[in-house]
């Protein structure tokens, strides 16, 4: 359960940027661009936020 | 205020529209991309979660001091998906001993099969012949002794017909199915199957359910299986048959599930709960991204401005 509630993060993010970006422009180019911008944006923090908990918590 | 380079047509129609089907208020403007980006997305998170969560955790319950479902105001945005809720709030709050109009009794859950009304449904549970008064239980120490229980499943049918002769309706009934082993079970029922509104929240029946069959159980509504008993008999010899049958999708989906229906589905689904709950709660509020886009057209212009800036911003050739 653990590795399916980490990894479904992924399409869940892909979804977010999507209609987010979709919600705030409109030409197409123009919203992939900002969508695929957004998604590493929260790839990356949420893999920043991961692997310091996993590292505060190593020794609990 | 309005994009004036994208032609909403009749705004207020389309953010109906987007409301009721993710995309459709953006199919309706032309908007095809925008159209395929909301249905796929908001839809397939929201069937997502739904399936994630065995269809369990979409609900409308609001009960004073007690279950209030806040959840489900982010869910309803996704549209028609999540709308029969409201509909079966209505219907779960019927009494049952409220039989004032046929429509009351055609709101209501646990229903009673119309005279004449021939019922066929798929069985699973057990079977054992000459039962006593003691309840098919394959742990209870009395039925170690006593005679064999199978794991039983096919097809139960049962109706009421007029019978000239006695001038009242009979009892008419089968079972035809298989025993785990293979072997091929037929049997005549000899008395109408007690379907009681007792229903589980799953579809595994377990023993603590069935070794009281008499105790006042709390209903489980939201549940897709329906407890079944009945006596049969074989040839010469007699028994009784006990599981469940599956109840109509109308009549469980988006059902408002009670106290302990919850309990069970947490104990059983864990962490998948709150994440299936959590995916149709973005599912909607991402939604309300699109109703808004399809009213006042995308919130920070066309996408093309910063192009037109730095057109702008270079001098002109003739001028200079």
């Amino acid at each position: 359960m653990f590795f399916y509630s980490t990894w479904s993060l992924v399409p869940l993010a892909i979804v977010i940027s999507l209609v987010y970006s979709a919600s705030r422009y409109e030409r197409p180019s123009k919203i992939l661009h900002r969508a695929g911008r957004m998604f590493l944006t929260i790839m990356i923090f949420m893999g920043v936020v991961f692997v310091l908990l996993n590292a505060l918590s190593y020794w609990l | 205020m309005p994009s004036s380079k994208v032609d909403l047509k009749n705004r207020w129609l389309a953010a109906v529209l987007a409301f009721l089907v993710p995309g459709a208020g953006h199919f309706y403007q032309g908007r095809h991309f925008k159209a395929v980006i909301y249905s796929i997305g908001v839809i397939g998170l929201f069937a997502w979660g739904l399936g994630l969560g065995e269809c369990k955790v979409v609900y409308w319950r609001w009960e004073s001091g007690s279950h209030r479902t806040f959840g489900y105001l982010a869910q309803v945005l996704v549209g028609l998906p999540a709308l029969p809720a409201v509909w079966q709030s209505k219907r779960y709050e019927v009494p049952p001993d409220d039989n004032r109009g046929r429509f009351q009794q055609r709101l209501r859950l646990d229903r009673v099969p119309a005279p004449e009304e021939t019922l066929e449904a798929s069985f699973r549970g057990r079977l054992r012949l000459d039962p006593e008064e003691v309840p098919i239980h394959p742990v209870d120490e009395r039925e170690r002794a006593g005679p064999p229980i199978h794991e039983v499943q096919g097809t139960i049918r049962w109706q009421w017909v007029f019978d000239d002769a006695v001038g009242e309706p009979v009892f008419e009934g089968t079972f035809n199915g298989t025993r785990k082993d293979g072997q091929t079970v037929m049997l005549t029922l000899i008395r109408e199957p007690t379907v009681s509104p007792r229903v589980f929240v799953h579809s595994e029946i377990t023993p603590k359910m069935l070794v009281n069959p008499g105790e006042n159980l709390p209903q489980q509504f939201a549940s897709h299986r329906r407890y079944l008993r009945c006596d049969f008999r074989e040839g010469e010899q007699e028994g009784t048959i006990e599981g469940s049958v599956p109840r109509r999708f109308s009549d469980w989906f988006q059902v408002p599930l009670e106290e302990k229906a919850l309990r069970d589905l947490h104990r059983r689904l864990g962490r998948r709960f709150e994440l299936a709950q959590v995916f149709t709660w973005i599912a909607g509020l991402l939604n309300l991204l699109a109703i808004w886009d399809a009213l006042e057209g995308p919130a920070y212009g066309y996408g093309d401005e910063e192009e037109e800036n730095e057109d702008s911003s270079k001098p002109d050739p003739v001028s200079a």
